[in-house]
């Protein structure tokens, strides 16, 4: 009698472990793994050989070429004699400088070139100083604050690659002209504080070492021009990263489309974090699924080894939406993709970023309250511009209020949105249901600004 | 006879391993967080000293202790530590009156039923969150969502 006794205790025994042991499994993220993604890729700077930089610099002094070449109204001269070769940060590659002159009162230009993935990249670094006088345009800085001004970098041309705003030596403002966003542009944007040393006296000695001083200066402007360059790198590389293979291939087109401009989910995010470095370094999948009645996207809260974070888009469900209003909603997921990933693997950064979503979300216990709110205070403007970018791409002549009215879609139901005054929310309600639906909210047929998807 | 006896009693754990009860079979709800007490040794010997509640609040699956959770009750709203810990003091009281409850970012909130705490000298309660794993979802348009509804409603 004892001995099934015994037995089936064992195998209850066995059962009751194996039931516990499969309850235990976590497939959830990992902070780690998520980590190690994160690592930084090699960097793919060359030296460009000193006298090689002399010829061509010299080149362009030449007028004959700068005729051909160098916009006229820059008047471009550059000082040879300035050439010089300084050490760049995390690279073994050296970055060639020179000063410059151009016809552009207070300003003091530095013209910059090193070899980037193969190719010679030559740029022109422009620093305006706050409340200096118009006539001093020598290199050396008159006095010794951090830095106060703009820096912009531009081509031969003069066109403007990327604009910075700095206070003290701190990057306050970031501009890069939407053209030039479509690509890598060689250099970039920025992070970098100014640091000159000033001579402690004007003597011989002191100003022997002159070229020690320009080049931490230089070193700044370098700086600005490598992280500027490998932040955009990081911007692609997300763009193209995400794993679309299950999407749909009219969101597809969609989202190609915004890669090809200053709109892409990378930017976007970017734009909201105003952190090129580091925000866009995840990876995000986004599919094509059924959703619940009246819910065109869907993005995970858990941040998984398998699959990341992952939206799902119900294309079936709105047949009538234009590419417009699919651009906004894939605009407006890239960011919550964003913040369940940089919560996932830096939570206690990510709380010490937005104190304001852990509130809500400790008063609402949502994560779709905390998440919409925050992205109706911080960036309802900031997803219409970058839709606007998309809008003029593909050849749409709308007035920028449409673009700002169309990145209300899917915060209809924050405080936020709810403290506009009623005529705006009648008028922006009816805009985004005319460009999901092709009718408005009384259900009358409207025409629509953007085409349809097709879908 | 052994081989009758054993079948007899496989199927007795089986009825008791469904849960072969009359009461209606209950499912749980919405998160699979919860929380345990226990009491401490000892009674409070006046009225008027207060009762000692504290605990932890764990992360379900990993075991992890959460920090900067909030624990709510009555009018007050207490923080774990770095460490995931809790303590605070509250009003001994005869009636069923005292409950608490936890929320924490990204977790499923948990609340206790009804405790009975009177003239304990301290009670534990150690919290277990489960992730808030529900989904961002996109609604589209406040007007169109009320529409839906009374589509939707069957009893109209």
């Amino acid at each position: 009698m004892k001995k099934p006794v015994r037995t089936f205790l064992k195998i209850s025994f066995i059962l009751v472990i194996t039931f516990l042991m499969l309850n235990c499994s976590d497939e959830s993220h990992d902070s780690s793994v998520a980590r190690a993604e994160l690592d930084f890729q090699s960097a793919q700077l060359e030296t460009v050989p000193l006298e090689k930089s002399f010829d061509f610099f010299n080149e362009l002094n030449n007028e004959q070429i700068n005729k051909k070449a160098v916009d006229a109204n820059i008047d471009l001269k550059i000082d040879l004699s300035s050439l010089e070769q300084v050490a760049i940060t995390d690279t073994d590659a050296k970055l060639n400088i020179a000063t410059a002159t151009t016809g552009l009162e207070g300003v003091e230009t530095e013209i910059l070139q090193i070899k980037i993935n193969g190719e010679v990249q030559t740029v022109l670094f422009h620093l305006i100083r706050e409340n200096r006088k118009a006539s001093v345009t020598a290199r050396a800085p008159d006095d010794n604050t951090e830095f106060t001004g703009r820096i912009y970098s531009t081509n031969l041309k003069g066109e403007v690659l990327s604009g910075f705003k700095f206070e003290k030596g701190i990057v306050t403002n970031v501009n890069i002209p939407s053209a030039y966003i479509k690509d890598p542009v060689p250099l970039k944007e920025v992070v970098v504080k100014n640091t000159y040393i000033e001579p402690v006296t004007n003597d011989a000695y002191t100003r022997m070492n002159y070229q020690f001083v320009r080049t931490q200066n230089n070193g700044s402007a370098m700086g600005i021009a490598y992280a500027a360059y490998y932040s955009r790198l990081n911007i692609k590389n997300f763009d193209d990263g995400i794993n679309d293979s299950q999407l749909a291939p009219c969101l597809q087109k969609i989202l190609d489309d915004l890669k090809k401009t200053g709109a892409s989910p990378g930017n976007m995010i970017t734009n909201f974090t105003n952190d090129p470095w580091n925000s866009t370094r995840f990876n995000w999948t986004v599919k094509t699924g059924k959703l619940e009645y009246g819910v065109s996207g869907n993005t995970s809260t858990l941040y998984k080894i398998s699959t990341r974070v992952t939206t799902i888009f119900d294309s079936e469900q709105f047949p009538n939406a234009t590419e417009l209003s699919w651009a906004k909603t894939i605009l407006h997921e890239s960011v919550h993709a964003y913040l369940v990933t940089y919560y996932n693997i830096d939570k206690p950064n990510w709380e010490s970023s937005y104190p304001e979503m852990l509130k809500d979300y400790e008063v609402t216990k949502s994560f779709n309250i905390a998440h919409h709110e925050e992205i109706a205070t911080n960036l309802v403007k900031q997803v219409g511009a970058v839709l606007e970018v998309y809008g003029i791409s593909k050849g749409y002549k709308l007035d920028k209020q449409f673009y700002q009215d169309m990145a209300w879609g899917g915060l209809e139901q924050t405080d936020v949105f709810k403290k506009l005054p009623v005529a705006d929310r009648k008028r922006i309600s009816n805009i985004l249901q005319i460009e999901l639906r092709g009718e408005d909210d009384l259900g009358n047929v409207k025409p629509q600004k953007g085409k349809k998807t097709g879908c | 006879m052994k081989k009758k006896i054993f079948i007899l009693l496989s199927i007795i754990s089986i009825f008791i391993l469904n849960g072969c009860s009359t009461k209606k079979q209950l499912m749980s709800t919405n998160n699979e967080g919860g929380y345990t007490i226990n009491f401490g040794v000892g009674k409070l010997k006046k009225d008027d000293e207060d009762v000692i509640i504290r605990g932890h609040v764990f992360d379900l699956k990993t075991g992890k202790l959460l920090s900067n959770a909030k624990l709510k009750t009555g009018c007050f709203e207490f923080r774990t530590t770095s460490d995931g810990e809790y303590s605070f003091r509250t009003r001994n009281r005869q009636e069923d009156s005292f409950f608490l409850e936890v929320i924490a970012f990204s977790y499923r909130a948990v609340e206790t039923k009804l405790v009975n705490i009177y003239n304990q000298k301290e009670v534990i309660i150690d919290f277990y969150l489960a992730k808030d794993d529900r989904p961002l979802i996109e609604c589209e348009g406040d007007e169109m969502i009320k529409k839906m509804q009374r589509e939707l409603n069957n009893l109209k």
